[in-house]
């Protein structure tokens, strides 16, 4: 476990643990918001001319549309990029979820890890198209911050789950 | 007997009409004679043809449509309930699994988790999501209140919108021991859990249980929840529903290390659990305060590559009369992957079984397809139940062979399964 994750699931737990339930959500929420709005870092595609790719790393790992892409890393839904939107935008119709879970991905283009945030997309039946179950990183509910096994559609958007998106957020180490 | 005598006298009477044509004038005498064969050499072929078909004759209905309900459940007989993912909007189907009989259907709502069945009583209980339209609109939660002789809605008792929704797991709701009682999982994603005192037939209200999650009966009045540090927190409720003790379990697992499955199980006072290496875990709930049994080693590891236990919706499964623990296995690369290990997510392709009295393992049994879901009946020769999210069916195996005795269509993407006791 990096550095990143450790200090986010150490301050989540500890705010979980010692805090209100309200509280909880407010500053989550407020994490995952601060998160939504930061620039998407230049790190999203690599070439392979910047480094090695490593032996036994699938050919779509620089293809957003694929579940090999290296941030799907710890998606487990249907991808948005399959259903009317992209990788990092809901389809047409649909409500991202302000709330979100989080993963750290081995980019293969530069051999660095970073933190990425998964949105789902809500309000619409399920897409059904290019689902992507890979759960590297997943947690069990009891820390649900890194938890991909419950539908994210919170905040404010329809319960029903359509499809997930995702964004690097951070460098992790 | 009675279409018979009809058609004779239709007969009789058209000879009668064809005596009386004769009559008339010869040139109208033979158009309407030519009539007269024709409708008679019609109603002749009509007779053989009525008489063909009477053999056959079904029975006449005069009653009105109605819905059945279930037969008793005979002695010896085994039934599940399967749960259905579906398209989201979910359902549980019984099944006969002794005679493969689709038995009825509950829907359960969005995400729906499982049927809350109590030991006594006409009634059963759904804790469901619903959305005024369809998919979107305002959401109500509601625990459903259902007749378990018609499958009938008999009422409900709404509840906060906060269900837990996603993949579901057996310990997402439960009953109090004594079923007066039913604990429902929320998460917003904050986790609390909701209480609903179902003789009244009143929602109660909720309780804090911030970085735990899943319920575990642990007596008349009181239930438990695993938490993230590892830990596990005991809550105890009055007779009103309200919290008047916690105390926690600490240490009961590694959460950094090696992490408790959610999934848990149940033999008298015992609580049976999982770690995502295998590890077995006892939570005994006799007593005033939750007290850990010394548990064994089901997994088998080495280089960074071994058996472990699959998925996360449902891999154990208790036997009372044989006291044998079932756990679904995956053969799993334990080495952590670009965004870490997810060993524990992988579908099981055996069920291992375990005597829990001396903790020897005493089969292994090899499935036909991956799966992700187990359950047993409750009887000394046990059915063994396996489905996968991804094959519509139910499986119903023989755990001394291994052997399939036979697969059941249960919908379209089976979740949970949970054998039904005999009353």
């Amino acid at each position: 476990m990096n550095w990143f994750d450790k200090l986010f699931l150490s301050s989540a737990s500890k705010l979980a643990a010692e805090t209100s339930r309200r509280s909880f959500i407010a500053k989550l929420g407020v994490v995952a918001a601060g998160g939504m709005v930061l620039p998407l870092l230049p790190v999203a595609r690599f070439g392979q001319a910047h480094a090695a790719i490593p032996d036994g790393v699938p050919a779509g790992w620089n293809d957003d549309k694929t579940c090999d892409y290296w941030a799907n890393c710890a998606t487990d839904g249907w991808l948005c990029s399959c259903c009317g939107g992209t990788s990092t935008d809901c389809p047409p119709g649909s409500q991202p979820s302000p709330i979100a879970w989080v993963g750290t991905c081995l980019n293969p283009g530069d051999g660095k890890a970073y933190v990425v945030q998964y949105n789902d997309c809500c309000g619409l039946s399920a897409c059904g198209r290019c689902f992507c179950n890979r759960n590297e990183g997943d947690t069990q509910k009891y820390r649900p911050q890194k938890s991909n096994s419950v539908t994210w559609c919170y905040g404010g958007v329809d319960s029903t789950y359509h499809c997930t998106v995702q964004r690097v957020i951070a460098l992790a180490e | 007997m009675a279409k018979l005598m009809t058609d004779s006298n239709l007969f009789a009477s058209s000879r009668a009409a064809r005596n009386r044509e004769a009559a008339l004038n010869e040139g109208e005498n033979m158009r309407k004679l030519s009539a007269s064969f024709g409708r008679t050499f019609g109603l002749a072929l009509a007779l053989g043809a009525a008489a063909h078909v009477n053999a056959q004759a079904p029975t006449i209905s005069d009653t009105e449509v109605i819905a059945r309900e279930l037969p008793e459940q005979k002695a010896g007989e085994r039934w599940v309930w399967s749960g259905d993912f579906a398209s989201g909007y979910a359902r549980s189907v019984l099944v006969n699994a002794d005679t493969g009989e689709y038995l009825g259907t509950v829907d359960t709502g969005w995400y729906g988790i499982k049927p809350d069945i109590p030991k006594t009583g006409d009634v059963f209980y759904n804790h469901g999501v619903f959305m005024a339209r369809g998919f979107r609109g305002q959401r109500v939660d509601a625990v459903e209140i259902l007749n378990r002789h018609s499958l009938n809605k008999e009422g409900e008792i709404l509840v906060p919108p906060k269900m837990v929704r996603g993949w579901p797991n057996t310990n997402h709701s439960a009953l109090s021991d004594d079923d007066r009682f039913l604990f429902l999982q929320f998460f917003t994603p904050a986790s609390s859990i909701g209480i609903v005192d179902l003789q009244a037939r009143k929602y109660v209200g909720e309780i804090e249980t911030a970085g735990c999650a899943h319920i575990m009966a642990a007596g008349p009045r009181r239930f438990f929840s695993l938490c993230g540090d590892g830990s596990a927190l005991a809550v105890s409720i009055d007779d009103q529903g309200q919290e008047v003790a916690r105390e926690k379990l600490q240490k009961l697992f590694n959460p950094d290390k090696d992490p408790l499955h959610g999934t848990g199980v149940r033999n008298g006072d015992d609580w049976y659990f999982v770690t995502e290496l295998g590890d077995v875990k006892i939570v005994d709930v006799s007593g005033q305060m939750l007290r850990q049994k010394k548990g064994w080693k089901a997994g088998e590891q080495a280089n960074e590559r071994g058996w472990v236990p699959g998925e996360i919706q449902q891999n154990l499964a208790f036997n009372g009369p044989t006291n044998q623990l079932f756990v679904l296995m995956a053969d799993a690369s334990l080495a952590p992957k670009g965004g870490g290990t997810d060993y524990h997510r992988q579908m099981g392709t055996e069920v291992w079984v375990w005597d829990a009295a001396t903790a020897t393992r005493t089969r292994r049994i090899k499935l036909k397809d991956p799966q992700n879901a187990i359950a047993v009946s409750n009887d000394e020769r046990p059915n063994l139940y396996t489905s996968s999210t991804w094959a519509p069916k139910l499986d119903v195996i023989d755990p001394e062979n291994g052997s399939v005795l036979r697969s059941i269509v249960v919908g379209s993407t089976p979740t949970l399964i949970q054998p039904v006791t005999r009353r």
